[in-house]
């Protein structure tokens, strides 16, 4: 209740405060309209350009304007905006949990494809950077493995950057935030004849708010990151586009603040741990996407090299005792190779076909060390444990989808198939240093392969009632490689085990599209049934984390999102997801009939935007929003024992933007509600009992502004 | 658009020969009975003699040649009065047949994985009930790697899997070794007998660490 009047009286300022404050109108955005950009937007998530109104599946598109608060966001920000889509936020990049429709994991390959200008990311440490230069975000639901295979087993997220202008650009931005959090990036665009180009620099650093008791209370969660990107786009006379890329992210986190849950309900943001805890990563890729659109054909492909290094340092028993501690280092190279074809006109029949291809090296070192306070944990006294794992994995695949369009009036049905075939080849290797000795002894040393294959068709069909109202329904399959675990968590064998099975899903959904024709209204809605098989899913064992096959979930549930000027200038939004996520059969089958770990039983997002053209000081546009943010009831663990109930969170923004400037305040979870982000049962607790539920408490309120300049020729 | 379709077709075509190739290895069927011959023993020790150091300055040496010979006669004696054989079922289900002594012998049921290299053995909990009398709730399964020629099976326990088993369970081997040490341990005094199993679990694994190679375990043939 006390909400609900906050909110109504913060509208009821805005609304005052527009009567009095515009005076002129900017021809740049007096017509802006977040309806109509919506409807006229174009979507290539399908491997085509499309209408949203014309894609048989649940969309959500996000442009510059919609991504809320903070002045570096990412992926994580639109956690809740984005119906059914969680992606938990606090958390380090190398374990940041992402659930679609329930369906998801904490750590592993991600359930969830994402794609930035036609260019895979493979793995979830790579999914969190910032969104400064976008264009737009296309947020697929359900699976999408027919047109993009492994990995987007229930989603694609296909991120558009900016491309290189013609004309001469550069852009400044500086921004502060609560925790002494500091915000830089610069863009500048440099067009050269036919060759555009682009260069963007990005720095952040924040303090962060966890303070650590074992080291003298001093901030155990700063952060800090730097980003350099280069994209030359090459027109040639014969309708060539060449456009080459080059990324390079470094970025440190401190963290794993995990402490005792009690503890952290009177204390949110302080932990005690001995062993400072922290992830690095270094990501380089480069790509070269070319294009050409013929009389007939439209050709595109894409070539991708990236290489990464990342570091981790975990106090693993995340107490003040020295028990053990894990160091892990990797490396990675990943090559992909796309090319697609398609008509390049629409007619009655539409198809597109490609292949896919990969190679994936990538070498894990990982280091357990155990300390005087082993006992608490260990069975058997070793000092030290050595693990190297390193795992080739190449994989190529077919696809193709056939639209055939008004098949009856204003009906479409598209089919698509793809195969997907994968090897993964692993040489590992583990070593042990007893107490009382000198040298490491070999333990296991195992080289085997598996392969992974799969059909992956979907069907889908359209029925556009006039030009603003479209029904559909689709059914399609989902799937996720099997692999390898880094570690052995079992030392009381030899053999070696480290091999997890594929998953499949089955995803059954019905949908509606709605734009109204005075452009006030936008309504899309859906309700689907995902059965699910063999889910991997993410556990602690006493030596590292590993995942395994825990037994097979349905996901039902529905969602909705809306956008409604029901007053000038005026826009109410509403999002919301609903899945009801069980696992029907489990390997433990106390754990049948119960709640899938992670997924919120809901997300929600609810507010007002208020948008209005000014005249001021340079200043063409002024808008704010209040918005409310909410998640459901979750379960972090498989017998449904550690609880987080639902919360609320209350964020604000204001902006006013010109011709050359724009500012931005900010302000998340406002009423600074305390709620907890992750909860473990710690591998400790078997013999410490006060540390066996430990939790992560969720972001503090904070507060933010930024400003931005910029110079067009 | 027929060009095209046929180019499609020849890429599915190609994936689907690719996609039968199975590089599994095959695994050598063990199913019949193998009964027990004989123990198996390698070892190669770093030095001509373990040396042991007791309490008060004394000190124990035993050759490394005499090592072997002991444990090679102990060994003969000791396992065939417990150990017969076993029953290969099925391509992961045995019977272990033991007995005690001079009891008759009696069959405990077992899971088992074989890889290339290892032979793992889960075994019945209901019968390891009836064996030793009380609830057994956790059994760790055992891997042997083993050796298959002709029809003579060898299956043993290595070095590393010796030191695992012995870092695992140092508590409860490192008394049983003080107690076969020939002293009269349980008439000392508190602090001594402490100075004695802390001097043993100090040594045991400088002496672990001098070993070059060693194979425990035993030789079965086909019946």
């Amino acid at each position: 209740m006390r909400l609900f009047i906050s909110v109504l009286l913060l509208v009821s300022v805005r609304l005052t405060h527009a009567q009095t404050t515009v005076t002129c109108f900017s021809s740049a955005d007096s017509v802006y309209n977040s309806i109509k950009e919506l409807e006229e937007i174009v979507v290539t998530a399908e491997k085509r350009e499309l209408n949203p109104k014309d894609i048989p599946a649940a969309l959500t598109v996000i442009t510059p304007r919609n991504i809320p608060g903070e002045n570096n966001p990412d992926l994580r920000n639109l956690s809740g905006i984005v119906p059914n889509f969680y992606m938990q936020e606090g958390g380090l990049k190398l374990s940041t949990p992402i659930y679609i429709r329930g369906i998801g994991t904490v750590s592993g390959t991600p359930p969830v494809g994402l794609y930035v200008d036609g260019i895979p990311v493979f793995d979830k440490n790579a999914f969190v950077f910032d969104l400064y230069d976008i264009r737009q975000i296309e947020i697929l639901r359900g699976p999408q493995t027919t047109l993009y295979g492994r990995n987007s087993i229930n989603g694609l997220i296909h991120i558009s950057t900016n491309p290189p202008k013609q004309a001469f650009f550069l852009q400044a931005k500086v921004g502060y935030a609560s925790y002494n959090a500091r915000n830089y990036n610069l863009i500048l665009h440099l067009p050269l004849r036919n060759f555009r180009q682009k260069f963007s620099f990005a720095y952040n650093k924040a303090e962060g708010y966890f303070r650590n008791l074992y080291d003298s209370n001093r901030k155990s969660n700063p952060s800090d990151s730097y980003n350099l990107h280069y994209q030359g786009n090459l027109y040639t006379d014969n309708n060539w586009k060449i456009a080459i890329g080059a990324d390079f992210n470094h970025s440190f986190d401190g963290g794993y603040a995990y402490h005792v849950l009690d503890s952290l309900r009177i204390n949110r943001y302080r932990v005690n741990y001995n062993t400072p805890s922290s992830y690095k990563r270094d990501l380089l890729s480069s790509s070269v996407n070319f294009s050409k659109k013929g009389r007939v054909l439209a050709l595109n492909g894409v070539s991708s090299y990236s290489w990464s290094k990342d570091k981790q340092m975990l106090d693993a028993d995340f107490t003040h005792l020295d028990v053990f501690d894990n160091n892990k280092k990797s490396r990675q190279h990943l090559f992909t190779q796309e090319i697609n074809i398609q008509p390049s006109k629409s007619g009655n029949i539409t198809w597109t076909a490609g292949a896919f291809g990969f190679y994936k090296d990538l070498t894990n070192n990982y280091l357990a060390t155990f300390g005087k306070d082993k006992a608490y944990l260990l069975p058997l006294s070793i000092e030290q444990a050595k693990y190297k794992n390193n795992t080739l994995t190449w994989g190529i695949a077919g696809y193709g989808q056939l639209t055939v369009n008004n098949l009856w009036q204003g009906m479409s049905f598209t089919a698509g198939l793809r195969y997907d075939y994968e090897k993964a080849d692993l040489h590992y290797r583990d070593s042990m240093l007893f107490e009382g000795t000198s040298r490491f002894m070999q333990y296991h040393n195992s080289k085997e392969g598996k392969t992974f294959r799969a059909w992956l068709p979907k069907f889908s069909l359209l029925q556009q009632w006039n030009d603003r109202l479209s029904l559909y329904l689709n059914i399609s399959k989902g799937y996720k490689a099997g692999g390898y675990n880094i570690i052995v968590n079992d030392m009381s064998t030899q053999r070696v085990d480290l091999e997890y099975q594929k998953e499949q899903l089955w995803n059954y959904e019905a949908g509606l599209k709605y734009f109204s024709r005075n452009k006030k209204l936008n309504l899309n809605a859906a309700v689907f049934y995902i059965d699910w098989k063999d889910q991997q899913i993410f556990v602690m064992g006493m030596m590292g984390p590993g995942i395994k096959n825990a037994g097979d979930a349905r996901s039902i549930g529905g969602e909705i999102d809306m956008q409604w000027e029901f007053l000038p200038r005026l826009t109410f939004l509403f999002s919301a997801g609903y899945s009801n996520s069980q696992y029907y059969h489990n390997l433990n089958p106390s754990h049948e009939g119960n709640r899938i770990v992670m997924a919120p039983e809901f997300t929600g997002n609810t507010g007002l935007m208020y948008r209005k053209p000014i005249k001021w000081a340079g200043f063409s546009s002024f808008s704010a929003a209040t918005t409310v943010n909410g998640f459901g009831t979750q379960y972090f663990d498989e017998a449904n024992l550690l609880k987080q109930s639902p919360y609320f969170l209350w964020n604000l923004d204001f902006s006013m933007s010109g011709k050359y400037v724009e500012i931005h305040l900010w302000g998340k979870n406002i009423l600074d509600k305390a709620f907890f982000t992750y909860m473990l049962n710690n591998p400790v607790g078997g013999k410490l009992p006060q540390y066996f539920n430990m939790g992560q408490s969720g972001a503090p309120s904070r507060f933010g502004a930024s400003i931005l300049f910029r110079i067009n020729k | 658009m027929k060009r095209t379709l046929y180019y499609l077709l020849a890429v599915f075509t190609v994936l689907c020969a690719v996609s039968c190739n199975d590089d599994e290895k095959e695994l050598s069927s063990l199913t019949g009975i193998w009964n027990y011959t004989r123990p198996h023993f390698e070892f190669e020790y770093a030095a001509d003699s373990i040396v042991i150091e007791m309490y008060q300055g004394r000190k124990m040496a035993v050759a490394t040649e005499e090592v072997k010979e002991i444990f090679l006669r102990m060994a003969t004696v000791k396992m065939q009065d417990y150990f017969q054989g076993i029953e290969v079922i099925s391509a992961n289900r045995m019977n272990i047949t033991a007995k005690m002594q001079t009891a008759q012998p009696f069959k405990i049921g077992a899971d088992y994985d074989q890889t290339t290299e290892f032979i793992e053995v889960s075994l019945d909990k209901k019968d390891m009930q009836q064996l030793v009398g009380e609830k057994a709730d956790m059994i760790p399964a055992v891997s042997f790697r083993y050796t298959l020629q002709n029809e003579t099976l060898t299956m043993y326990f290595d070095e590393a899997y010796v030191r695992t088993i012995y870092a695992m369970m140092e508590n409860r081997i490192v008394p049983m070794i003080v107690d076969n040490m020939g002293i009269d341990f349980e008439h000392m005094p508190e602090g001594v007998r402490q100075q004695v199993t802390e001097g043993v679990k100090k040594q045991i694994p400088l002496i672990l660490e001098k070993i070059i190679s060693l194979k425990i375990g035993f030789v079965l043939t086909k019946a």
